[in-house]
């Protein structure tokens, strides 16, 4: 079973998915993402919404088969041969997981990478939008 | 007028299975949005091919952007007159034309009163159009998928031509403001010039839009790269069934 993730609930993240929105601490600055309700340094719950730049670089990477895949992208394993997620570090500090996209093979850590919107899966009938990250230099 | 501020750019060298034609307005939406300051809150995208055949999908570009809740939102969709059919209607704004190939986005403010903008890329200077009955050309039935034709060239040509001339002959005669270059929209190069000979325009100053909604504005921004100041592009699009545009583009910087 993948992650059943709900129309309604879909929706609510949108911010984070299409913009990577984050959130900065009102109290010690920190700044987080996914978005939590109390921040992860100092448990304040005054947060304050921050769209993040998309640039980051790829700290680690692996590549999934489809036999490794969830089912939400099992179709996408299947019909690419694979796709690679990697750890990518923002430039603002976040680390984020998230697939990566145009790469065929293993980015070396350290490849810049860049944001962006594309689709990831279909599920009650909703295409379901989100992040991921391309190189942002032409491929060897 | 119409002041055209700049333009975004996104070609794919190849379909993906995780990128349509809302995911190619996006990046080329963010392509030209940075560079300009003005706030936008009027939006349309022009494609043929949206994931959904029923649903307001501007709402995706609109959030992935950050665009405010007030903005307004226009749907093109119905023919590869998109793009023109959605600039002339928005006014000012931002349309993104997007297909399976790529996408092109134009930023438009004011062109003329107190709100003109300042500095613009070029200004609309002038634009007609024209439609008539044509049944039997590049249609989907309700609920059908493929694309459908009658497949008799005499016919799509005299379809083309009705509509096409017509729009092109409604903007304003000015031999000495003649463009210096024509992107048209046309089934083939020699119906393009047979449109384009109507405002002066050479035959080797012609060039054949790229199929889909996404072509004359992808045309119209690699045109105006190569014109000085002061030139003028003519801009024609047609959508089978048909209607026409014709642009007269001034470039101004």
């Amino acid at each position: 079973m993948g992650a059943q993730i709900t129309v309604p609930m879909y929706r609510r993240t949108l911010p984070q998915r299409l913009r990577l929105e984050g959130r900065r601490c009102a109290d010690c600055g920190h700044l987080h993402f996914p978005p939590l309700a109390a921040c992860p340094a100092c448990r304040s719950s005054r947060l304050e919404p921050q769209a993040l730049s998309g640039r980051g670089t790829v700290e680690a990477a692996t590549w999934i088969t489809a036999a490794g895949a969830p089912p939400e992208f099992a179709d996408q394993a299947r019909a690419e041969g694979g796709y690679c997620v990697a750890i990518v570090r923002l430039e603002e500090g976040p680390g984020i997981t998230a697939q990566l996209a145009g790469f065929t093979q293993l980015p070396r850590a350290g490849t810049p990478v860049q944001a962006v919107t594309r689709r990831l899966y279909t599920q009650e009938g909703v295409i379901r939008y989100g992040f991921k990250f391309e190189g942002r230099e032409p491929m060897p | 007028m119409t002041a055209i501020l700049g333009f975004g750019i996104y070609t794919s060298a190849r379909p993906v299975s995780d990128e349509d034609a809302l995911t190619a307005a996006i990046v080329a939406a963010r392509a030209v949005l940075p560079a300009h300051a003005e706030p936008v809150n009027r939006l349309a995208i022009a494609s043929t091919n949206l994931p959904y055949t029923r649903r307001v999908q501007a709402g995706l570009v609109a959030a992935a952007l950050g665009l405010p809740l007030g903005t307004f939102c226009l749907e093109c969709t119905t023919s590869e007159r998109a793009a023109t059919e959605a600039m002339l209607a928005l006014g000012s704004g931002l349309v993104v034309a997007a297909d399976e190939r790529g996408a092109a986005a134009v930023l438009l403010g004011p062109g003329h009163g107190d709100q003109v903008s300042p500095a613009p890329l070029a200004m609309i200077v002038a634009h007609s159009s024209a439609v008539a009955e044509w049944p039997g050309l590049d249609f989907i039935e309700r609920g059908a998928v493929d694309v459908r034709d009658i497949r008799t060239p005499d016919y799509a040509q005299s379809a083309y031509l009705d509509v096409a001339l017509a729009a092109v002959q409604g903007l304003p005669s000015d031999p000495a403001a003649a463009p210096a270059i024509a992107v048209v929209a046309a089934p083939n190069a020699r119906l393009a010039q047979t449109v384009a000979a109507v405002r002066g325009v050479g035959a080797r100053q012609v060039h054949l839009a790229s199929s889909g909604a996404a072509g004359p504005l992808l045309g119209l921004a690699t045109a105006l790269d190569g014109l000085r100041p002061g030139e003028r592009a003519l801009l024609v699009a047609y959508g089978a069934g048909s209607a026409a545009d014709a642009l007269l583009v001034r470039k101004e910087r």
